[in-house]
C-alpha cells in the first residue's frame, strides 16, 4: 500500500521537475514582457531529440546534450530577434500569436530534419531500478530530480546575487523605472528567451530517456508547462516550481488510483478549476505597494 | 550666466502623442551647477519634457544638447551613462525588491566594485533611514522614505544633471520641506538639478532660475524670485499652492 503511494510519488516527481523546468521557462519571459511563448515546448524538443540525433552524428552523449542545449539557446535568441523584436510592437497578443508560429516553424523544421520517427536517449547511468522502501525508482528520475534541483537554485543564484539577474527582475516589477536607471529591455528580453530556451533544453534532455522523444513532443509537454505555470501563478518562479511538482503528482496519483486514460486529462482540469476559482494561482502576485 | 556653453541646452524641442502635440516649440538651457524649477499645471507636460529628455518618449522635433553633444536619438540607457538621470513622478521604487537591491540597480549603467560600493555608504549617509531599512522591501517603506530611496537610487548613477519629477507630490508638509532641503544641498554639492513640480513656491525658493510650462508652451521664466514676484505666477500657481503663507510673505 505504502510501496504502491511510493511508487506514484517517485513517477509524479520525476515527471513534475520537467514540468516545473518548462514552467520556469514560461515564468521568465512571461516575467520580461508578459508574452506567453508557446513555443517553450520546442525547446524542449530541440534539447531531446536535438541531443539523439547530435549523437548520431558521431558526438559523444554529454558534449551532444550540451551542443543540443546551445541550439535551443540560439533557437530562442533568433525567435527573440527576428520575429519578436522585428514586429516592433508593444500589443501582447500578436507577439503571443508570433510565437505559436514559431513553435509550429520549429516543429516542421525538426520532422523535415530529422523524421517523424520516436527516439530514446539512453539512460545516463543505466537502467538497473534503485529499490526505496518497496517502490522502484530508475537511475535517469534521480538524474532529472537532481538537475531540477540544481537548475532551480542556479536561477535562484542568478536571480538574488547577479546585477544582471536583478535587472531582469526590476523590468518585470516595472519597466519604466528599470528603462530610467538604464537597463536595455530588449537586451532583457532577448537574455530571457536564451534563459528560457536553455532551461527547456535541458529539461529535454534530461527527460528524454523517460518520456521518448520526437519532433512533437513538445505540444503536449509545452500545454502541461503551461499550466504548471498558471497552476503556481503565472509570473511567480516559485509558483512554476511548485505547480510543477503538484501537476506531474496529480498526474501520478490519477493514473495510478483512478485509470491511466484519465492522465493527460488532468492538467487540463486543472487549468480550468484554477482559472475559475483562482486565477492568480497558488503564489500569483499580490500587491506589495504601499502609496 | 557665464558665457560658457550650457550643460543642457534645448532647441525648438517638439513632442507629440499620436496626433496631439504635447510640447510645442520648447527652449531651455540649464547651466552647469544651475538648480533650475519648471513649474506648471497637471498635464502641462512636464513629465513628457522629462521623459523626452531621458529618451524614454521620442521627439517629433528639435534638438537636445547635453555638454556640447547631439543626443535627442540617443537611446535612454545611453542618456543615463552620459549623466542624465531621472526620479520618476511617484517614486516607482522597485516595490518586492530590498533598498539594497534598489541602490544597487541605481548603478546599473556601472556595473559593480568598490567605487558603487563606496556610493551606496554615501548614499546611507545621507539617508540614514535607508541604511537602517537596506534588508525591507522598498514597496513597504513609507511614501517620505520611498521618495529619499528613489533620489538615493538615481544618485547612484553618479548624475551630471539630475532631472526630479514630482519629488513633494503625496508627501506630508513636513516631509515636503526635508525633500527640498535635500535637493538644495545635492545642488549645493555640484550637482545640476532640473526640478519638476506643482509646488511651485517650494521649488521656485530654493531654484536659481525658474520656468512655468502652459499646455505645452513655455509661457514666462526668469529667476526663481522674479517668478515668485510674478503677477501671473503667483495668481496662477502660489494662489492656489499649500505652502504655509509665511512662506509667501518672505519674498516680499
Amino acid at each position: 500500500m505504502f510501496a504502491e503511494f511510493l511508487q506514484y510519488l517517485f513517477s509524479g516527481l520525476t515527471a513534475g521537475s520537467t514540468y516545473a523546468l518548462v514552467a520556469l521557462g514560461f515564468t521568465i519571459i512571461y516575467n520580461a514582457s508578459h508574452i506567453i511563448n508557446f513555443a517553450q515546448g520546442e525547446f524542449l524538443m530541440i534539447g531531446g531529440l536535438g541531443s539523439v540525433m547530435l549523437m548520431q552524428y558521431g558526438l559523444p552523449m554529454p558534449l551532444a546534450i550540451v551542443a543540443a542545449i546551445v541550439l535551443a539557446v540560439l533557437a530562442g535568441i533568433l525567435i527573440e530577434k527576428l520575429a519578436i523584436e522585428r514586429a516592433a510592437t508593444n500589443d501582447i497578443v500578436p507577439l503571443i500569436i508570433i510565437t505559436i508560429g514559431a513553435s509550429l516553424f520549429l516543429r516542421g523544421g525538426a520532422q523535415f530534419f530529422w523524421g517523424k520517427s520516436i527516439h530514446a536517449l539512453p539512460a545516463f547511468t543505466g537502467n538497473t531500478p534503485i529499490n526505496i522502501a518497496g517502490a522502484t525508482i530508475l537511475p535517469q528520475s534521480l538524474w532529472v530530480l537532481g538537475i531540477g534541483a540544481v537548475v532551480v537554485c542556479l536561477l535562484a543564484w542568478f536571480f538574488t546575487r547577479t546585477l544582471t539577474g536583478k535587472a531582469m527582475l526590476a523590468v518585470s516589477h516595472n519597466p519604466n523605472a528599470a528603462r530610467l536607471v538604464g537597463i536595455n529591455p530588449r537586451f532583457i528580453l532577448m537574455l530571457s528567451f536564451a534563459l528560457a530556451g536553455a532551461l527547456g533544453a535541458v529539461a529535454g534532455a534530461v527527460a528524454a530517456p523517460i518520456t521518448l522523444t520526437v519532433y512533437d513532443v513538445g505540444v503536449m509537454l509545452g500545454l502541461k508547462g503551461f499550466v504548471a505555470a498558471v497552476l503556481g501563478g503565472l509570473g511567480s518562479p516559485l509558483g512554476a516550481v511548485a505547480g510543477g511538482l503538484l501537476l506531474g503528482i496529480m498526474e501520478a496519483f490519477t493514473a495510478g488510483y483512478i485509470s491511466s486514460e484519465y492522465k493527460d486529462a488532468v492538467p487540463f482540469v486543472i487549468v480550468l478549476l484554477v482559472l475559475f476559482f483562482m486565477p492568480s494561482g497558488l503564489f500569483g502576485s499580490r500587491a506589495t505597494e504601499r502609496v | 550666466m557665464s558665457t560658457a556653453e550650457p550643460l543642457l541646452r534645448i532647441r525648438g524641442l517638439h513632442t507629440r502623442y499620436g496626433a496631439v502635440t504635447a510640447l510645442r516649440d520648447i527652449d531651455l538651457d540649464v547651466a552647469q551647477g544651475e538648480l533650475v524649477a519648471l513649474v506648471g499645471a497637471n498635464g502641462a507636460g512636464k513629465t513628457t519634457l522629462l521623459n523626452t529628455l531621458s529618451g524614454i518618449h521620442p521627439h517629433s522635433q528639435g534638438e537636445i544638447h547635453f555638454d556640447g553633444e547631439e543626443i535627442s536619438r540617443l537611446k535612454a540607457q545611453k542618456r543615463v551613462a552620459r549623466g542624465i538621470t531621472q526620479v520618476p513622478e511617484g517614486r516607482q521604487v522597485f516595490g518586492p525588491m530590498s533598498v539594497a537591491d534598489n541602490l544597487a540597480l541605481g548603478a546599473y549603467v556601472r556595473g559593480r566594485g568598490a567605487a558603487v560600493d563606496r556610493d551606496i555608504d554615501w548614499v546611507y549617509e545621507l539617508f540614514p533611514i535607508l541604511a537602517e531599512k537596506r534588508r525591507q522591501a522598498a514597496g513597504m517603506l513609507s511614501g517620505g522614505q520611498q521618495q529619499m530611496l528613489a533620489i538615493g537610487r538615481a544618485l547612484m548613477a553618479r548624475p551630471r544633471l539630475l532631472l526630479l519629477d514630482e519629488p513633494s507630490m503625496g508627501l506630508a508638509p513636513l516631509l515636503i520641506e526635508e525633500i527640498f532641503e535635500i535637493v538644495r544641498n545635492l545642488n549645493a554639492d555640484g550637482i545640476t538639478i532640473l526640478l519638476v513640480e506643482q509646488n511651485a513656491a517650494g521649488a521656485l525658493a530654493i531654484a536659481d532660475r525658474g520656468f512655468v510650462l502652459e499646455t505645452g508652451e513655455i509661457t514666462v521664466s526668469g529667476t526663481g524670485r522674479e517668478l515668485a514676484d510674478h503677477p501671473e505666477v503667483r495668481r496662477a500657481y502660489l494662489g492656489i499652492s499649500d505652502v504655509p503663507a509665511t512662506e509667501n510673505e518672505q519674498d516680499k
